[in-house]
């Protein structure tokens, strides 16, 4: 009888306290990888609004070339300027039909010469937009400015409050796991004192008796954290093609191998490492010799 | 296994239990400790499973004074030992046959011999068709022969036997008795077993340690080395 099968013996003797111990490191886990994948969207979200034309300058009609590029060399003056494209009237039909290519209705009223001609500018800093916007905004060859600077800051508010809040719960979760493997180990070495006695008398040495406790601990962890995850993923990929085709173009839940791949191991590893350390801690708490 | 006890007293507050206890029992000796309750048998086992430490005075086994050994020359010991216990230890939750298995797995018995040394002892103390029971499904000399399988078991160097017949009517005694000789005999075994039996003791003409009030009133070895002696 080897320490493997000790701990199978204290896990068939006491079933409910098992149960209670993988169930609760299973819901941590399912909700830790939960809040990695809304995470991981939130951040498409950002980086999506974030690399798109922060700041848009529609020109008035009936400007010659000279103006317009006077207007495009003023805009390169600007520091942290990431890019400045030009969207002519031409351009702006296309996309507008583009856009609207299910509604012919929409398309075929609308020409090239009702839509006005655009900058659309990039930044690296946030800064710069202000600056485009002062400068701007009493421009009298700029019929309007659309300014993205509300929508990008609620954005990274919302960003980083679900960061946040998520890396609370998940610290809670986590140590509320860690409590509950604790617990019901300290309770099974309390249940199992008279086996501990009788093995030590017959010559058991301390980590003897230990071993099958804190393999326990790693089991509860171990199958908590691959069962919670597993179904966390599981939903992710049952939701994707739903929840990215309402935020499409912004692939919300990623669907690439490697992003599940490593939020299974980050998951099954952080698992085994609290299910190592609270039944360790435990055992040391709980045994006296 | 050499056993030594030099000037050893255990006091439990005002009570004396052990009184300048001083005895040497050599390898693959017989010896009987023989006394009323209270003489200090029991206290001189579990002096010598170091279950508790003695107030003064010291014990050596195999020259492992087992106040100041470290913790794996204890463990080390232990394993050598085979115990039968008054109230035979046994988990309550492992069948005969797991609790046999547990002391072979402590004393670090390959894992492919257990089975066929379980079946050994099983045959041996006539528990075969008991294996796959719990302790609180045997009688009292059947629990008295798991202890003693289970001592038997990892074939120690000494046998520490507190009271092994107690729970025993005379046949199944003296079947155990013919065991521990036999262990004594062929394998060497050093063998303590304090016992209130008289018959067995008497029969068996190995040496005795008559305990009274905590002292040593008669070591029947020291007699006869005395005689020799002269």
């Amino acid at each position: 009888m080897n320490s493997l099968k000790t701990t199978y013996h204290h896990i068939r003797r006491s079933p409910f306290q098992s149960l209670i111990a993988i169930l609760i490191v299973t819901v941590s886990f399912f909700s830790i990888s939960a809040f990695l994948i809304i995470s991981q969207g939130m951040s498409s979200v950002l980086k999506y609004v974030e690399t798109k034309p922060e700041i848009s300058l529609y020109l008035n009609d009936g400007l010659d070339k000279e103006k317009v590029e006077s207007i495009h060399q003023r805009l390169k003056e600007y520091p942290e300027i990431r890019e400045i494209k030009f969207i002519s009237k031409e351009e702006a039909l296309n996309i507008y039909k583009d856009l609207n290519k299910d509604n012919p209705m929409l398309t075929e009223m609308v020409s090239a010469s009702i839509l006005p001609a655009s900058f659309e500018v990039s930044v690296n800093d946030p800064k710069t937009l202000d600056m485009i916007f002062q400068d701007f905004s009493q421009e009298s060859n700029i019929s309007d400015i659309i300014y993205q600077k509300d929508l990008i800051e609620n954005l990274l508010v919302w960003t980083k409050n679900i960061r946040n809040i998520g890396f609370f719960i998940a610290i809670s979760l986590a140590a509320i796991s860690f409590l509950v493997i604790f617990v019901i180990i300290g309770m099974k070495i309390t249940n199992r004192k008279e086996e501990i006695k009788i093995s030590r008398l017959l010559g058991a040495s301390k980590f003897y008796v230990k071993k099958p406790f804190i393999y326990e601990g790693i089991f509860y962890g171990l199958v908590g954290s691959f069962v919670g995850s597993i179904i966390a993923v599981i939903i992710a990929l049952n939701t994707a093609p739903h929840l990215n085709s309402y935020f499409s173009p912004i692939i919300f839940i990623s669907t690439e191998f490697n992003f599940y791949f490593l939020i299974m191991i980050s998951q099954i590893l952080l698992g085994t490492m609290i299910g190592f350390l609270s039944s360790f801690i435990g055992v040391k708490r709980y045994t006296k010799f | 296994m050499k056993i030594k006890f030099e000037k050893v007293s255990k006091n439990y507050g005002s009570i004396t239990a052990l009184k300048n206890i001083n005895f040497e029992i050599g390898k693959g000796e017989f010896v009987f400790l023989v006394g009323p309750s209270g003489a200090g048998k029991s206290t001189i086992v579990k002096i010598l499973l170091n279950q508790i430490k003695p107030s003064v005075g010291r014990i050596l086994i195999d020259n492992v004074d087992l106040s100041l050994g470290k913790k794996y020359e204890i463990d080390a010991i232990r394993v050598k030992t085979g115990v039968i216990f008054q109230d035979f230890q046994l988990i309550s939750d492992k069948t005969i046959e797991e609790n046999i298995a547990l002391n072979l797995d402590i004393a670090s018995w390959p894992q492919i011999q257990i089975p066929a040394k379980i079946e050994e002892v099983l045959t041996l103390t006539g528990l075969k068709n008991r294996r796959h029971l719990f302790p609180s499904q045997l009688s009292g000399g059947e629990l008295q022969r798991t202890a003693l399988a289970r001592a038997l078991s990892n074939e120690p160097e000494l046998i520490i036997a507190d009271e092994p017949t107690g729970n025993l009517d005379i046949e199944n005694s003296w079947n155990i008795i013919k065991l521990l000789k036999d262990v004594n005999e062929k394998k060497k075994t050093t063998i303590i077993m304090a016992t209130h039996n008289l018959d067995v003791v008497n029969s068996l003409k190995r040496r005795i340690i008559y305990l009274k009030n905590g002292e040593i009133q008669k070591d029947t070895n020291l007699k006869i080395k005395k005689t020799k002696q002269k």
